[in-house]
């Protein structure tokens, strides 16, 4: 029997997506979020392995409107370096590996809104040997789809000799101008070039021609110019309220994107999507498929297909259709007389649109993931088994092989991710059920006031809450919302930059929290001056001096006996502090000989302590997993890559210390014996067993709990849509059959029956829409020691808090959504 | 003679002829041509013994007025409709559900005469016919087949067998036919030699997710469009790009060349299709939601800009389908099923529900012109129990006046088949039903239950009943209207709104004074002033209650001076004037009396009640007894003004006692009977039996209002011109006519006295031809000149078109040659008109 309690106290207030960009090589998509953060998601073919790679806190008063990833000036960084431009004027370059800003440079025109890249030629692509690029560059030419992204990757053949040129990003600036920076090889930050003709109002949105000696440029004029970089002259003017609906003065172009043709799609805030001939800037085309503004536009990569996006959350398809050879051969249409009845055969066709944001759509792209060593064979052979199981229009049928995906994001704060090749047929995957999920962490033996305690961060202040175990009463269900959480101390950051990253000690006494710039310790004290009169926060809260040393980092954890505060910082470094005498005692290093060059550049994501102190695991974005031993101080182990993709919760078994359970992205579970460096036991003869059953489970994996008694024999994985069961011992057991579901099931009936008024929510709807379906005892048989329990809200942390107890934070989207402004207005038919 | 009309003209999707000058519709066994300038009908066509299912109009540049014609009689004829001749006959043997015929669309080119008579030599026709063979284990009973018309043979082979019979549907340029079958539609490529097999016939599938209703293309053949019971609408793009390109090979390579030119690194081999399902053969699939119910019909416009569809909304939507801007023309009446595309572009024929064919133009979004026939009934609620009123006669104008849909009236010309004018009771836009398939949901909240009109035909009475809804609200609505001038408009005087529902109403015969009956009593309502000009309001002079009893039936004696009402079971009789009851009639029958009439120029009373115990009773009102009396459920009751006869139409299932009707009980599938009665004697002096009579009602056309000497109305000199011109038709009194309507709304107008029909029992579907109205000279001469002050447009047509001068003067006014010049002939035809009548 499980005892569930359940939380809906947390603020849980995710802010909107505003850019998206494909990374160089196409395997990461950076996404900017409205409060300044960015993450970067790595791209999976399918539903499977969509994961957080990095993440870069935001600060305050951050307006990023435009992301671009320029050609890389090392081979060793695929991805190409990001760059992220912001109102305040400000273009930054990010350091992947330190997380920080690298290089800031002034636009000199006021607020930017819009970077466009250069298309390039790839440099990789000669220089490359013949290692698993080349390969994929040649299997991607099979597909007919070499390389079509939407700003970042070029395809013209024929530039080849001027591989090395710098790189040029046309910025489109508040005082009416375009503005040429450079990214130049072996420097920050950019250079700046170049100035084009200034023009009444705002330039919104920048494109460049494939051939890079043109730059399309929209106004809030509603005219396109484009400006020929060379002569510094404007080619030709467009004037685009003239196909719309809206009048030309006051039309914005939200957005540009030329094609490999030639033709240049516009985006405009009559709801249009127009076509336009780039040779002359004539019309061809007007779609007015958006009830609102159309923001963003993104082309497949074979350039047949153009989506367009809006404010009115729809993303729509538009699609190339050439005149059908059958009408030259009709001699009924090819008479003279019928010839002014013949529609003209080539033209941009609307094929229809999908509506999965409830809010405005404001960012799309494409990306291309390509097949490279991250993605071993087996993995593949996974996702076919994958896609046997999977329905007809599930989602994972196009997770088989090399497939486009189109990403979109808007204000919903959600991203989704659609085949490209057949946008209509599958449903959309909701890639981010849970954005920006706050980070929790459970004290259980705490000094300071009986019961737990309960750590939530949230971006500018980190809150203690005190969690009531309450016994239930005989008359009552045994699954409730759990009491009102007491709020004991809300500790405020007051600086720009928010809060990386935070942590409790087991004994509740200390909370460490960090931002950009360094690490903070704070001590928990009882404060019985005002014990009475401010009811929630009863704690004072005193500042500890950590040793200057220290610099930011990006995750932190107390050992287990809350003695030693552990930092990650740059270049897989673990800080140890004591905590009694706050002074730096050591500092973990990796051995530079097992450094490999994935892993070097890789940053430590989460850490993990063993309940007896003696077992530091460090999970690193790379996949890898470092082994420290804190008792010798002295690194012990890299685990090696597991599947491909990094680890999204580790955790020590509580009785036996050196036994750490691992889950990866890709929805897999691993159990390792830390000190003889070998899989568990139970790992070895169960693995496949499990992952197979995993597979099925909905929503990817982003964290683990393990009950509190040493010899329990039980783990509960859960995504943020369900959670999932796995007791060891009874998978031991072979095929007996014995009151397996009782428990899970009462849990089950107790939580439909419960009379809290629950909304169902759609927003999560499309990822678990198996788990919904899913009870207890639609659980194959042969599972007796793994059990799924779906989750109707959106959980956001699970914890044990005793052996059979289990606490959980959750919100329904429906509240969530309610603190987003308003979608634009939809009549809905019917109401 | 016997007179039939109002049969549904929107059965099946209407035609235009080769010159767009005409539209044929498929109305019942007939073909009906209508004249599109006027919007008047111009012949039948007479011959198929079934309904008839399809016509196609024969393009041609040399004969322009021929049309095919398929039935459920399995035959498929070939007419001329100028001159209403069958051309040819072709039997196939099987029931015809639906027919195209490709070869005849196209108007061949004049340049390839020769070509053109090849190829009408050979025409094939598709045809989806109905199988009646019944073989073990088969799930379908369609087929479709190909016929060659000239050699009439059928090809050997089907093309597909079905469960479910849809419409084919044929390209506009003759290339491609197609069907909605289920959940896909089937293409065909119409060969375009000579054809031995059906199995050599090219076809392909088109697969969608919901059952598909409708299937349209476009001029260019490459382009499908097809409607889901969702509403929703989808068009395929370059459908047949493989299936059917004649030059595969050579095409292809064209093809690949050019998209090599345009995009270097794409492989046509590896495009995508969009929203295709399957292996379909199309490039593109775009679904368009707007209608929330089925799609009714999908059209193209012939330049292939813009789609039109149409749905039970009765909206019609115009897409423009490259910038997906839509235009809507609303308030189109009444559900709209099927459409017709004239040779004109703008203008368009779309029937609606409600029996009308309407002439829309696209260009403007009007409708110019509508065929109007008679309205579709109300479906009565289960929950009244009320013997309400199905129809009236206006005595006046002698038109019908039945109540419809959307709370209004429609006068109906019975004598011409015409739509006279409408009504509206209760001020109401015609609202769509909802989305449940339960129809018995969704019957309106209101509607008419009677009307009566005072004998001068100057105040019209209304009720109007509103059904509570979870018990609350309903009631009745009583309205005197009053017509001030001698047209057809009527304006509101009173309205009464009663709490009760009221069962019967009726004017008295000489005074303008009216009772209604409701729940336990009787109100006998008068005009407050007596001038008519008057603007007076009508109040309840006096009410009359017998025991609480209910009162459900009321009739007045011919000339007004006793008030029978029934009450419950029994009759009390009143005198109207001074309001005091004269006598209670009592009888054996424990049937509750619906309806109560005193039969002209005899001293009898006959009282009627329906239901399973429903029971006709006589009474001779000279003796207070009962002279005679035999159990039926009666459904409707009229008597007849002249002869001291009266009508009834009653329900056959019921045991029938009396010997003499035995004979009727062996006409199976006709489910009641009208039957004549005299007085004397309770075996009918004449019946017939009849299809669909349950729900329907007789009435028996009122003495002229000239004849009767009313006190109080003042001949107006156009009720002078009335007398003179019916004068010729009801110069014998003995001539009474009886008009029988059906529950679908079709009619017979006969003479019940007439002894040449009087072995040939009424079938209201067959197929006799109708004498055509005579007129005397008199009025032929003069008629031109009266009918502006009529209001009827039905005489003015019965007037030209039997005009002397001939077809002189048809056609619209622009197209008619100058009048110096048609002068003389007009004078001309006149003059020898009137020679050959002296």
């Amino acid at each position: 029997m499980l005892e569930v309690h359940r939380c809906r106290q947390i603020d849980w207030a995710p802010s909107a997506i505003v850019a998206l960009a494909t990374s160089f090589d196409g395997t990461v998509v950076a996404a900017a979020r409205e409060n300044g953060a960015i993450e970067i998601w790595s791209v999976a073919a399918g539903s499977v392995g969509w994961h957080c790679q990095l993440k870069i806190a935001g600060r305050k008063d951050a307006a990023v409107s435009s992301l671009v990833w320029c050609q890389p000036e090392a081979e060793d960084e695929p991805r190409g370096r990001l760059f992220s431009a912001a109102l305040d004027g400000f273009i930054t370059e990010w350091d992947l590996r330190t997380l920080q800003p690298k290089e800031v440079v002034e636009s000199m025109g006021g607020s930017v809104w819009q970077l466009a890249a250069e298309h390039t030629t790839r440099i990789q692509k000669k220089t490359m040997s013949d290692g698993v690029l080349q390969s994929t560059g040649s299997s991607k030419e099979d597909e007919g789809s070499s390389d079509g992204e939407d700003v970042s990757i070029s395809g013209s053949e024929d530039e080849q000799q001027t591989e090395n040129r710098e790189q040029r990003v046309a910025l489109a600036c508040e005082d009416g101008c375009v503005r040429i920076f450079a990214v130049a090889d072996r420097q920050l930050g950019m250079l700046y070039r170049q100035s084009l003709p200034r023009i009444k109002g705002r330039v919104l949105s920048v494109a460049w021609t494939w051939d890079g000696t043109q730059v399309l440029a929209g106004g809030s004029d509603g005219c396109i110019r484009c400006w020929d970089i060379a002569s510094n002259r404007e080619v030709y003017r467009i004037t685009a309220g003239i196909g719309g609906k809206g009048s030309a003065s006051d039309l914005c172009i939200w957005d540009l994107l030329v094609l490999r043709d030639g033709s240049i799609v516009s985006g405009d805030s009559s709801g249009s999507t127009q076509f336009w001939d780039g040779k002359q800037g004539t019309l061809i085309q007007v779609q007015t498929r958006h009830n609102a503004d159309v923001l963003a536009l993104a082309a497949s990569p074979d350039h047949r297909s153009v989506f367009s996006a809006g404010a009115d959350g729809q993303v729509v398809q538009f699609h190339w259709v050439e005149e059908s050879s059958r009408m030259a051969d009709n001699p009924l249409t090819s008479s003279p007389v019928d010839f002014m009845m013949r529609p003209t055969g080539d033209k941009w066709l609307y094929v229809g649109g999908k509506r999965t944001h409830t809010h405005d759509v404001r960012a799309l792209t494409v990306a291309f993931p390509i097949n490279n060593e991250d993605l071993p064979v087996q993995k593949r052979r996974k996702q076919l088994q994958k896609s046997k199981l999977s329905q007809q229009t599930d989602y994972r049928k196009w997770a088989l092989s090399q497939t486009a995906m189109l990403i979109s994001g808007g204000n919903d704060a959600k991203l989704f991710a659609y085949p490209a090749n057949s946008f209509l047929l599958f449903y959309p995957h909701d890639i981010s059920p849970a954005p920006e999920r706050p980070f929790f962490q459970l004290a259980h033996q705490s000094a300071v006031r009986s019961g737990t305690l309960m750590m939530a961060q949230h971006p500018t202040w980190v809150d203690v809450w005190n969690i009531d175990t309450y016994e239930p009463a005989p008359n009552m269900h045994h699954q409730s919302i759990a009491q009102p959480l007491k709020l004991l101390a809300r500790i405020k950051c007051k600086l720009s930059g928010h809060i990386t990253c935070s942590a409790i000690s087991g004994n509740g006494c200390l909370v460490a929290v960090s931002d950009c710039q360094r690490p903070r310790l704070y001590q928990l004290e009882h404060d019985f001056t005002n014990n009475c009169v401010s009811g929630g926060k009863m704690m004072q809260i005193c500042k500890k001096k950590l040793p200057p040393v220290l610099r930011a980092t990006h995750c932190m954890i107390f050992s287990a006996d809350s003695g030693r505060l552990l930092l990650a910082g740059p270049k897989l470094s673990v800080s140890v502090v004591d905590t009694k005498s706050l002074e730096l005692v050591h500092t973990f290093q990796v051995p530079s000989e097992t450094l490999q060059s994935k892993l070097a550049k890789a940053v430590i994501m989460l850490m993990s302590t063993s309940s007896d102190g003696q077992w530091l695991a460090a999970a690193t974005s790379s996949g890898h997993v470092v082994v420290f031993n804190m008792e010798t101080l002295r690194y012990h182990w890299t685990v090696p890559v597991f599947d491909g993709t990094p680890a999204t919760a580790a955790v020590f078994h509580a009785g036996f210390s050196n036994v750490l359970i691992v889950s990866s992205a890709a929805n897999q579970l691993y159990v390792l014996d830390v000190e003889m460096k070998v899989p568990g036991e139970w790992y070895k003869r169960y693995g496949m067993h499990i992952a197979k059953q995993l597979l099925e489970f909905p929503g990817g994996i982003v964290g683990l709990s393990l009950p509190l008694s040493p010899d329990s024999t039980s783990i509960i994985a859960y995504s943020s849509s369900s959670m999932c069961v796995i007791d060891f011992s009874k998978l031991m057991l072979d095929e007996g059959e014995e009151d397996r579901d009782r428990g899970v099931k009462a849990v089950n009936s107790q939580e439909h029956g419960n009379g809290t008024r629950e909304l169902v929510v759609n927003g999560n709807g499309n990822g678990n829409g198996n788990g919904h379906k899913q009870n207890g005892s639609d659980v194959p048989k042969k599972s007796i020691g793994t059990r799924f329990v779906p989750f109707k809200n959106p959980v956001l942390f699970l914890g044990h808090t005793g052996f059979s107890s289990v606490f959980v934070v959750e919100k329904p989207w429906s509240e969530v959504l309610q603190q987003f402004p308003a979608p634009v207005f939809r009549h809905v038919f019917g109401t | 003679m016997v007179r039939l009309g109002g049969a549904s003209l929107v059965e099946r999707a209407p035609v235009f002829s080769t010159d767009g000058k005409r539209l044929l519709l498929c109305t019942a066994s007939t073909i009906s041509v209508y004249s599109v300038a006027t919007g008047l009908l111009i012949t039948q066509l007479h011959g198929h013994t079934a309904p008839v299912t399809s016509a196609v109009v024969v393009q041609a540049a040399t004969v322009v007025t021929h049309v095919w014609t398929s039935s459920l009689d399995g035959t498929i004829r070939l007419w001329d409709f100028t001159t209403g001749v069958i051309l040819t006959t072709v039997h196939v043997g099987l029931p015809i559900l639906s027919m195209v015929i490709p070869d005849l669309c196209t108007l061949p080119a004049s340049s390839a005469v020769k070509s053109s008579g090849s190829k009408l030599k050979n025409p094939v026709a598709f045809l989806s016919v109905h199988s009646t063979k019944k073989e073990q284990n088969c799930d379908w009973n369609t087929r479709i087949i190909c016929f060659n018309l000239t050699s009439r043979k059928p090809i050997p082979g089907h093309l597909a067998k079905l469960r479910s019979p849809g419409n084919l549907v044929v390209s506009p340029a003759g290339g491609l036919v197609g069907l909605p079958d289920g959940f896909k539609i089937w293409v065909w490529k119409v060969p375009t030699g000579s054809l031995e097999n059906a199995r050599h016939i090219q076809e392909l599938l088109l697969h969608h997710t919901a059952k598909l209703l409708q299937v349209t293309f476009d001029a260019t053949e490459t382009r499908v469009a097809g409607g889901d019971e969702n509403g929703r609408i989808l068009i395929w793009e370059n459908v047949g790009e493989h299936k059917f390109s004649s030059r595969t090979e050579k095409g292809g390579k064209e093809k690949k060349s050019q998209i090599v030119h345009e995009h270097p690194t794409t492989n046509s081999a590896t495009t995508t299709c969009p929203g295709v399902r399957g292996s379909d053969d199309a490039a593109a699939l775009t679904k368009y939601h707007w209608h929330s119910r089925e799609v009714q019909f999908l059209i193209f416009s012939s330049d292939g800009v813009y789609l039109l569809s149409g749905g039970l909304e009765g909206v019609l939507v115009i897409w423009q389908l490259e910038t997906g801007k839509c235009q809507f023309l609303p308030r189109l009446g009444g559900p709209l099923v099927s459409i017709a595309a004239s040779p004109n572009p703008s203008l368009y024929a779309i029937a609606c529900l409600d029996n009308a064919v309407k002439f829309v133009n696209i260009g403007t979004l009007s409708i110019e012109r509508s065929i109007q026939g008679i309205k579709p009934p109300v479906p009565f609620p289960k929950n009244v129990k009320l013997h309400s009123l199905r129809a009236s006669i206006e005595p006046h104008e002698r038109k019908m006046v039945l109540p419809t849909q959307n709370i209004s009236l429609q006068f109906y010309d019975t004598a011409n088949d015409q739509h006279v004018g409408e009504l509206q009771v209760v001020p109401r836009n015609y609202l769509s039903e909802g989305k449940s398939k339960n129809r018995t949901a969704q019957l309106p909240s209101t509607f008419v239950s009677h009307v009566a009109f005072s004998a001068d035909g100057t105040s019209m009475a209304t009720v109007d009943i509103g059904i509570p809804e979870q018990g609350i609200g309903g009631g009745a609505c009583l309205k005197f209207w009053d017509r001030p001038s001698q047209q057809l408009q009527y304006s509101v005087n009173t309205q009464v709104d009663e709490l009760h529902e009221i069962a019967a109403l009726v004017f008295h015969p000489r005074e303008l004074l009216a009772v209604t009956c409701s729940h336990s009593d009787f109100k006998v309502w008068v005009p407050t002033g007596t001038r008519r000009n008057n603007r007076t309001s009508w109040r309840c002079r006096s009410v009359g209650s017998y025991r609480q009893k209910p009162m459900l039936a009321a009739g007045f004696s011919f000339d007004g001076t006793i008030l029978a009402v029934g009450a419950a079971e029994l009759i009390t009789l009143w005198n109207p004037s001074t309001n005091e009851m004269i006598r209670v009639l009592a009888s054996s029958s424990s049937a509750y009396i619906s309806l109560l009439a005193f039969v002209n120029h005899s001293n009898c009373l006959v009282a009627a009640s329906s239901g399973s115990r429903g029971h006709l009773t006589v009474w001779d009102l000279s003796t207070l007894t009962v002279s005679w009396d035999c159990s039926m459920h009666v459904e409707a009751l009229a008597v007849d003004p002249v002869r001291p006869n009266f009508a009834v139409l009653a329900a056959l299932p019921y045991t029938i006692k009396n010997e003499g009707w035995k004979s009727i009980a062996l006409f199976i599938n006709k489910d009641s009977v009208v039957a004549l009665f005299g007085v004397d004697s309770p075996s009918p002096t004449r019946y017939w039996s009849l299809r669909d009579g349950i729900g329907g009602t007789i009435l028996f056309f009122p003495e002229s209002v000239a004849c009767l000497a009313l006190p109080s109305a003042q001949p107006a000199p156009e009720a002078a011109e009335t007398k003179n011109d019916n004068a010729e038709t009801d110069a014998d009194s003995t001539k009474s006519t009886l008009v029988i309507l059906t529950r679908s709304r079709e009619f017979a107008l006969l003479n019940p006295y007439d002894e040449e029909y009087e072995h040939k029992p009424l079938t209201t579907k067959g197929g006799q031809v109708p004498d055509t109205n005579v007129l005397s000279a008199f009025s032929s001469m003069y008629g031109k000149a009266v009918t502006p002050k009529k209001p009827a447009a039905g005489l003015l047509s019965a007037v030209t078109s039997k005009a002397p001068w001939g077809s002189l003067l048809e056609g619209p006014s622009h197209v008619l040659p100058p009048l110096t010049r048609i002068c003389i002939p007009f004078m001309e035809s006149l003059l020898q008109k009137q020679r050959g009548q002296s």
